[in-house]
């Protein structure tokens, strides 16, 4: 997910109902990988390039994925098209070919991460959570996002306060036995304490009448807007559809 | 009238042998105000648990508004009418956005949505906490979430609040707004709190856990 503080709320693909961006996201993504078709792939490059500007994404925002997609596209390019001879453990061969099937490659995943930025990546955790449960996905596992989201921090906060305590008290890190046996207990203490604290947050459900159902307070209202964003979404993934196909 | 919260004969430990809580009676009538003191480890927050039903005494009855918490049915329909608030406000606030958490009591009472709607822009406006209705739980400070908190039982609107230290950890402007919306509230209550001023600040009998049993307290000067 992009964090919220550095997304803006209030642009065109922010006000699209969540479960419209999250099926479109998921519809185009799904052609994109399925084709190799370099028009295909192109069309898709230009569409993840005009959602992401349609979203107002910041270059900070982006950077860190499509730098983590252009080291996998440097190691690609370098190392698909190189082949160790049969019967030889040593002799590499060049095969010029398969720069092309490495750019397909590279193409497919810049063009996917885009689409799927600016749709999927611009929705709050909680609220995909939510989107997620009105399209059908089983409620555990929606609730069980929904306690990581909450909890994920709190537990982090825990580990890193007994760390503190610990490094306060003169522990220093080495690759030593008794090092070790430190943070095999700190790991034991952070597991104890979140059962402990699993066991406190059912008392805390039951005592406020939780019966095993996990009642959704959030509903989205589908608009006109949402009509509008579901029609254009699927009209670019049928013409991609009819691209690939016609190629 | 019924007693909003009756214990009779109660004896409770963790360790078998070794009772934490013997022969405690206690008799709390609508609208009654309770505070219980008492030294750390004393058993405070257990005799709250035993109150709401989370743990089951060795002997002893207790009743809720009449209803004895002896059976899974019996301790739902009780506990429709007491809230709870836990000494930690994380363990409580366990839903990631606050209107969701507000709104996580009233829907499992089975209110349609434009009542828990409702019920949860009041009970924010009540605690004058209404800027905080989109806010992720996990991001407020102390104070916030102990608002937050107590904003989830007062949702259900309860008939008794059973409070786990409510005011700890708070600073003096949050710890106001506490005692202001205890004040104004008609809840009975039975508060555990180390907080020495709470009892006159809420006009409340003070009870002490001691030696294993409650003593009564003489009343604050009005």
């Amino acid at each position: 997910m992009i964090p919220a503080h550095i997304t803006p709320i209030n642009s065109p693909i922010h006000r699209v109902d969540p479960r419209v961006r999250f099926l479109g996201g998921l519809m185009l993504a799904l052609v994109l990988a399925l084709s190799s078709t370099p028009i295909v792939l192109l069309c898709g490059l230009a569409l993840g390039i005009i959602l992401c500007l349609l979203a107002r994404l910041p270059w900070i925002a982006l950077r860190p994925r499509l730098f983590t997609i252009a080291t996998f596209a440097v190691l690609l390019l370098a190392f698909l098209p190189l082949e160790i001879e049969p019967h030889s453990t040593l002799r590499l061969t060049y095969h010029p070919e398969r720069v092309a099937l490495a750019a397909t490659l590279i193409l497919k995943a810049f063009s996917i991460v885009l689409v799927f930025t600016a749709l999927v990546s611009t929705i709050e955790p909680v609220t995909l959570g939510h989107a997620l449960r009105h399209l059908g996905c089983p409620a555990s596992i929606i609730l069980m996002l929904l306690f990581t989201i909450r909890y994920a921090e709190t537990l982090t906060a825990e580990a890193r306060r007994m760390q503190a305590a610990m490094a306060l008290r003169g522990f220093r890190p080495r690759l030593h036995p008794r090092s070790l046996l430190h943070f095999g207990t700190l790991a034991g203490m952070l597991i104890a304490r979140s059962i402990d604290r699993s066991e406190r947050i059912m008392d805390a459900m039951t005592c406020r009448g939780f019966n095993g159902t996990f009642h959704l307070y959030r509903h989205f209202a589908f608009t006109t807007r949402d009509l509008v964003a579901t029609f254009l979404l699927a009209t670019a993934a049928i013409l991609l559809l009819t691209l690939h196909l016609l190629a | 009238m019924s007693p909003a919260l009756s214990i009779t004969n109660l004896t409770f430990g963790h360790q078998p042998g070794q009772p934490l809580l013997e022969r405690v009676h206690l008799s709390l009538q609508p609208r009654d105000r309770c505070i219980l003191r008492g030294s750390i480890g004393s058993g405070k927050s257990t005799l709250l648990h035993l109150a709401i039903g989370l743990r089951k005494p060795w002997q002893g009855v207790i009743r809720i508004f009449d209803t004895p918490l002896d059976s899974p049915p019996n301790l739902r329909l009780a506990r429709r009418r007491a809230g709870f608030l836990f000494q930690e406000p994380d363990d409580q606030l366990f839903c990631a956005s606050v209107s969701e958490d507000i709104a996580f009591g009233p829907l499992n009472l089975g209110w349609d949505r434009a009542t828990v709607h409702q019920a949860v822009r009041q009970t924010l406006d009540r605690l004058d906490i209404s800027h905080l209705e989109n806010a992720l739980t996990h991001r407020l400070s102390g104070g916030e979430k102990r608002l937050v908190a107590l904003a989830g039982i007062l949702a259900m609107e309860p008939d008794l609040l059973l409070l786990d230290e409510p005011t700890n950890h708070l600073d003096d402007q949050a710890r106001d707004k506490v005692v202001n919306v205890l004040r104004q509230s008609s809840c009975a209550m039975l508060i555990a709190t180390h907080d020495p001023t709470l009892a006159e600040a809420l006009s409340a009998r003070s009870l002490t856990l001691n030696e294993q049993t409650l003593h009564e307290r003489p009343a604050p000067p009005p």
